[in-house]
C-alpha cells in the first residue's frame, strides 16, 4: 500500500496549453471527465501521423536505417484506422478532404526529407518524462505538480543532444509560433532534468497543403524564456487549484468537442 | 516478519488521517505563545487498534510528577511521562514484541489527574509517530493536506496599502530559489493526497477505471480534481475498507 511519488499528481504541456486556450474546456475535459462529442480531425490526423514518423526514427535508432515510405504510410494508416473504430467518432465534414490523403502526402514529403537530410544519431524516440519540478519563478514556490510528458525524438549532433518537436500544420509557423510556443521551452528544462543536458531545440513542422513541406527551424530559449514558461505554469495551476474555469469565446467554440456540454453542464462539485 | 510486510506494515500506520482527526490550538488561547497542529490521541489509538487488531499493541509508562505554580502564581501540578509503545501480539499469555519506541511528554495542569493525564498522551503520540501514525505532525506537515474550511472559505484581505504608494520601476524577472510555500487560495488536494489515494484504491482491489468512475459518480469530478476535504473524506473511507487488511499481512 506505499504511496510513492509516481502518484502524486502531474501536469502535461498538453494539459497547459488546453487551460490556456479555454479553461472551461480544461474543465469539461480534464476535472469533470465530460466525453468529448466527437475527435476533431487535425488531432486525429497529427496523432497518426506522429505515429509514423516515429516509425521512422525508431527504425534508424535499432537499424541505422530509413524504412520505406510505404511501410511508414502502413504505420499511418493503421493508426487512423484505429482512431476511426475508437468510441469517440471523428468528425469529418463533406467539403474536408480525405484526410488519408492528406496523412499520406503529408508522409511521402516528410520521408523525403529525412532521406535527403542524410544520416542521422537518433538517441531516443518517443522519450518519456516525468516528476519535473515547477516553480513560482517570483516567489520560488515548489508547486505541487510535477511536469510530466513525452519527447517526440532526440538526436545527437556534434557534441550535444536535440530535442526535435514534430508538429501538424495547415500552413508552416510564423517566427512568432517559433519563438513563443511552450512546448520547446518546457522540454529545454526537462531535458536538464532527465540527464541530457542542455539540449539545442527544433520543430519539424509538416503542412497539410496540397504540396506539403517540412519546415525544420532550429530555436533558442534563454533562462527569461523558462522564466516565463514558468510563470504560465504557475498561473494556470493556480487557477486549477483555486477552481477558476471561465469559458473563452472565440472561432474556436465552433470546432470544440466540448461544446455542448459548455453550455449544458455545471461546474462541478469543488 | 518480512521486510516487505513490515514497509506494508508502516504504510498502513502511517496513512493519513481525515480533517476531523487533527487537532489546533491558538497559542493565544493556550497562553503558549505559538500554535499547534496534531492528531487527536484516540484517533490515533484507533489506528493501532485498526491496523493492528485489538492487542496488537501495549503500552508501559514511568511518570513523575512534582509541584509547581501556575504563571498567575496558583498552585499546580507539571508531569513528565516517558512511554513505551510495544507492536506485538499475546501468544500462550506472553506479548511478543517485534516493535517498540519511545516518547517523552509533559503537562502542566490544575489537578494531579489532568497533569497525568495530558503527559501521557503526549509522549504516546510522540512514540506512536515513530513508527508512522501522525508522524506528519512533527514533521510540520499536515496542514498540506488539512485545511481547515474556515481557511479556505476566508476572504482574502488585501494589504494596507500607504496613501500615495511609491512608484517602483518593474525589475526584470529574476528566478527565485525554489521553496515550499504553499499557495493559500489552494483548494485541489494536494499531490500527497492524491498518492495516498491511488495507492489506497488500489489496496482496496480497484483498478484504475474502476477508481475514476467510483469517485466522479461519488464527487462529479476526476480523481486528480477533489478539493482537498473531499480528498480527505474518501482516504477515511478507503483506510476504514482496508482495516486490518495490512496486520494479517503483517502476521
Amino acid at each position: 500500500m506505499q504511496a510513492s511519488d509516481e502518484d502524486g499528481l502531474t501536469v502535461s504541456i498538453s494539459q497547459l496549453k488546453e487551460f490556456t486556450i479555454c479553461p472551461r474546456r480544461y474543465q469539461l475535459h480534464r476535472v469533470l471527465g465530460v466525453e468529448p462529442a466527437f475527435v476533431p480531425v487535425p488531432l486525429a490526423l497529427g496523432s497518426a501521423t506522429h505515429a509514423a514518423m516515429g516509425a521512422i526514427y525508431t527504425s534508424l535508432h535499432d537499424r541505422a536505417l530509413v524504412p520505406p515510405v510505404d511501410a511508414v504510410l502502413q504505420v499511418f494508416r493503421d493508426a487512423w484506422s484505429r482512431a476511426s473504430d475508437g468510441p469517440v467518432r471523428i468528425k469529418l465534414d463533406d467539403d474536408d478532404p480525405d484526410p488519408i490523403d492528406v496523412g499520406v502526402r503529408m508522409l511521402a514529403a516528410f520521408h523525403r526529407h529525412v532521406v535527403a537530410e542524410g544520416p542521422v544519431a537518433v538517441v531516443a524516440v518517443e522519450l518519456p518524462f516525468r516528476g519535473v519540478a515547477l516553480h513560482d519563478p517570483d516567489t520560488g514556490e515548489v508547486l505541487d505538480e510535477k511536469l510530466t510528458g513525452v519527447i517526440d525524438l532526440v538526436v545527437r549532433e556534434d557534441d550535444h543532444n536535440v530535442v526535435v518537436e514534430h508538429k501538424t500544420a495547415a500552413r508552416k509557423w510564423t517566427r512568432d509560433q517559433l519563438d513563443q510556443d511552450l512546448q520547446l521551452t518546457a522540454y529545454q528544462v526537462a531535458a536538464r532534468d532527465i540527464g541530457l543536458g542542455e539540449v539545442g531545440l527544433r520543430y519539424q513542422v509538416v503542412t497539410k497543403a496540397k504540396a506539403p513541406v517540412v519546415q525544420a527551424e532550429s530555436v533558442v530559449r534563454d533562462r527569461l524564456a523558462e522564466v516565463d514558461f514558468m510563470r504560465t505554469a504557475t498561473g494556470v495551476l493556480r487557477a486549477i487549484g483555486a477552481g477558476a474555469f471561465w469559458p473563452t469565446r472565440g472561432w474556436a467554440c465552433g470546432q470544440c468537442p466540448y461544446a455542448a456540454a459548455c453550455t449544458n453542464r455545471g461546474g462541478g462539485s469543488r | 516478519m518480512t521486510k516487505e510486510e513490515r514497509i506494508k506494515l508502516y504504510a498502513a500506520l502511517a496513512a493519513p488521517f481525515p480533517e476531523e482527526a487533527v487537532e489546533r490550538t491558538s497559542g493565544a488561547a493556550t497562553g503558549r505563545g505559538y500554535d499547534t497542529t496534531g492528531i487527536k490521541y484516540q484517533y490515533l489509538a484507533d489506528r493501532l487498534n485498526e491496523v493492528l487488531g485489538v492487542g496488537g499493541f501495549r503500552t508501559e509508562r514511568a511518570i513523575t510528577i512534582k509541584s509547581t505554580t501556575t504563571a498567575k502564581g496558583r498552585p499546580a501540578f507539571e508531569a513528565i511521562a516517558e512511554v513505551r509503545v510495544e507492536l506485538g501480539e499475546w501468544q500462550d499469555g506472553e506479548f511478543v514484541v517485534f516493535a517498540e519506541a519511545w516518547g517523552d511528554g509533559g503537562h502542566t495542569a490544575m489537578s494531579e489527574a489532568d497533569a497525568r493525564k495530558g503527559s501521557f498522551t503526549n509522549a504516546f503520540k510522540k512514540a506512536v509517530a515513530f513508527m508512522g501514525p501522525g508522524r506528519a505532525a512533527y514533521r510540520g506537515t499536515i496542514d498540506d493536506d488539512h485545511v481547515p474550511a474556515d481557511d479556505v472559505a476566508a476572504p482574502a484581505i488585501p494589504p494596507a496599502r500607504p496613501a500615495r504608494a511609491p512608484e517602483v520601476a518593474s525589475a526584470p524577472p529574476v528566478a527565485m530559489s525554489p521553496t515550499g510555500a504553499a499557495d493559500p487560495a489552494r483548494n485541489r488536494l494536494s499531490s500527497k493526497q492524491y498518492a495516498a489515494l491511488r495507492s489506497l484504491s488500489r489496496t482496496t482491489g480497484y483498478d484504475e477505471r474502476g477508481f475514476k468512475d467510483h469517485v466522479r459518480k461519488r464527487f462529479g469530478v476526476e480523481p486528480a480534481y477533489l478539493s482537498k476535504g473531499q480528498a480527505s473524506t474518501l482516504i477515511g473511507e478507503l483506510l476504514a475498507a482496508t482495516n486490518g487488511h495490512g496486520a494479517r499481512e503483517a502476521g
